[in-house]
């Protein structure tokens, strides 16, 4: 995925001449925390935050002052076609808000937050999608996955997503797999059959027991 | 006076198919242990017809009846996911459903019946506004609250859904609006379909307030949906003092329900019943019909299902508790 399928844009941007008096106001009125500033051409030149409004706030001369004396100039940015790892390792790595996107003549055409990085997760996840979760355990990948991937590829039950934890522990890493089923026994008793370890989502051995369906 | 039953043989005839876990072989045990219980012919069995299209057209989008219907007429094997399953009856059927629970309705208000259970599929409270999930075809409580609210003119119907998976058709079909509370009881969405129904759920605009989701952690039983009742259920219910009390009834969160990893005993759904029917008696002349929704062991269905209807069918105020509280 590419930050363009996360990004948010339109974006809603100011200028250096702008009195951060009505920043402040756009700011509250729209509950966003921060505006690309751009020049007359739509080229970025700065951000401003409502941290950097909030700080001149606390010193004289308020009303007075503009955009360009509170923003931070020449700011990190990222652009439509860079992969979604840049914009969110950016954010992480920088603590930044969000970062603006530009086109390859600097004019923004969108904007990266964090809450678009949490979004694209949840729906890379699919947990935003109803269904019911069945975790495996994968102790050996070359040979246990090709099984279960074969598995899923039989379509007894739609898969929503399926995502390989990074993290290992004793039962080995977790392929954790989101089901368009509310009766996930099907897809566990293949699994099962074909010597996969199905661990979860409860972790219990009577649970699973009861998943199996052995009553 | 008496508890109705709604109930029909013809509700065999929506078909899923072998294997499926919501067969017609789930009525057929509770209609057995009813049977043998003796609580069959103490049952006022009610006589109902498939409930006119404009009910279930109150809280579904038109496009999806429609959907439903001609899915059924055209033979497809399930409508929109492979869980629901159909055959080309069970649009019939499931509009059967609505018209036993509004039959139900309709015995309660008008007093012939101090209560009803409905032993009726398809279930329903998977289903949303335009679209099937899980077995459910229509929301069968969600049109008999609407009914309650358009056709009797009541302000105020509660619905609580102790069914083990969240009700999440009929929170989004009410979580906008004040007049029906929506209380759910259900194993924590992480673990369990339909993966909704958090805690901080809990209604939006005008609703804010009127929708209360109690997720469980996996492998709770009686004592954790007492306790969930006792500080939770009964006092949200006791704030909104209902006009009519609908209740989603399932009952998959029966220890060994092959969909769910929750421990609840026979006797702790009769707890629940009870408490239920007392609520109902103190806040609207105990007009409380339940509606069942899951529960896939059909030994524990069977036997829940009985020890629950025998909780209606006793006369108000017989445990010793209400007695006290009346004063007697
Ligand atoms: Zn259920």
């Amino acid at each position: 995925m590419l930050v363009r399928d996360g990004m948010t844009s339109p974006v809603i941007t100011t200028t250096a001449e702008t009195k951060l008096l009505d920043v402040g106001e756009i700011l509250a009125e729209k509950r966003i925390h921060q505006l690309p500033v751009v020049d007359s051409q739509g080229r970025l030149i700065g951000i401003i935050t409502d941290r950097d409004v909030r700080d001149a706030l606390a010193v004289g001369g308020f009303e007075k002052r503009t955009v360009a004396s509170a923003m931070t100039a020449d700011p990190e940015s990222v652009r439509p076609q860079d992969t979604l790892e840049d914009a969110i390792l950016l954010l992480r790595e920088k603590r930044f808000g969000a970062l603006p996107v530009v086109d390859d003549q600097q004019r923004v055409v969108g904007l990266f937050a964090r809450f678009d990085g949490l979004r694209v997760l949840t729906e890379v996840l699919g947990v935003d999608q109803p269904g019911s979760r069945l975790d495996i355990a994968i102790q050996d990948s070359a040979e246990e996955l090709p099984k279960a991937i074969a598995i899923l590829a039989q379509n007894e039950v739609q898969v929503i997503s399926a995502v390989l934890s990074r993290r290992k522990d004793k039962e080995g890493r977790r392929l954790y797999l989101r089901l368009k089923s509310i009766d996930t026994r099907p897809l566990e008793r293949l699994m099962i059959a074909a010597g996969l370890r199905v661990v979860g989502p409860t972790g219990d051995p009577n649970g699973t027991d009861a998943a199996k369906g052995k009553h | 006076m008496s508890t109705a039953l709604v109930y029909s043989d013809r509700f065999f005839e929506h078909q899923t198919g072998p294997g499926h876990p919501e067969q017609p072989a789930r009525l057929k045990a509770i209609v057995e242990q009813l049977r043998r219980d003796r609580l069959w012919d103490q049952l006022h069995h009610l006589t109902f017809q498939a409930a006119d299209e404009k009910w279930p057209a109150a809280v579904h989008d038109a496009a999806y009846l429609r959907r439903v219907r001609e899915s059924c007429a055209a033979g497809r094997p399930f409508v929109d996911v492979m869980d629901s399953a159909i055959c080309p009856r069970s649009y019939e059927i499931a509009l059967l459903a609505v018209g036993g629970v509004l039959a139900a309705v309709d015995a309660v208000m008008a007093q012939q019946a101090d209560n009803a259970f409905c032993a009726v599929r398809p279930p329903g409270h998977h289903c949303e506004f335009d679209r099937s999930m899980g077995f459910c075809l229509l929301n069968n409580v969600a049109v008999a609250a609407e009914y309650l609210i358009q056709h009797h003119h009541l302000e105020r119907v509660a619905i609580v859904d102790f069914d083990v998976h969240h009700g999440n058709g009929t929170q989004h079909l009410f979580e906008q609006r004040p007049d029906v509370l929506f209380i759910s009881l259900h194993e924590h969405p992480s673990y369990l379909y339909p993966g909704t129904g958090f805690a901080w759920e809990h209604g939006q605009g005008d609703g804010e307030g009127a929708t209360l989701n109690l997720p469980l952690p996996p492998r709770s039983g009686d004592d954790d949906y007492r306790a969930a009742f006792v500080r939770k259920v009964i006092p949200a219910l006791e704030r909104f003092s209902p006009q009519f009390l609908l209740v989603s009834a399932g009952f998959d969160a029966a220890e060994q329900d092959p969909l769910a990893h929750m421990k609840v005993s026979d006797a702790g759904f009769a707890w629940m019943g009870r408490r239920l029917k007392e609520a109902a008696e103190e806040l609207c002349a105990g007009k409380i019909v339940s509606v069942l929704e899951g529960g896939y062991n059909l030994q524990k269905l069977a036997v829940g299902v009985a020890r629950y209807v025998a909780v209606m069918l006793q006369p108000p105020g017989q445990d010793p508790l209400m007695a006290l509280k009346a004063g007697l």
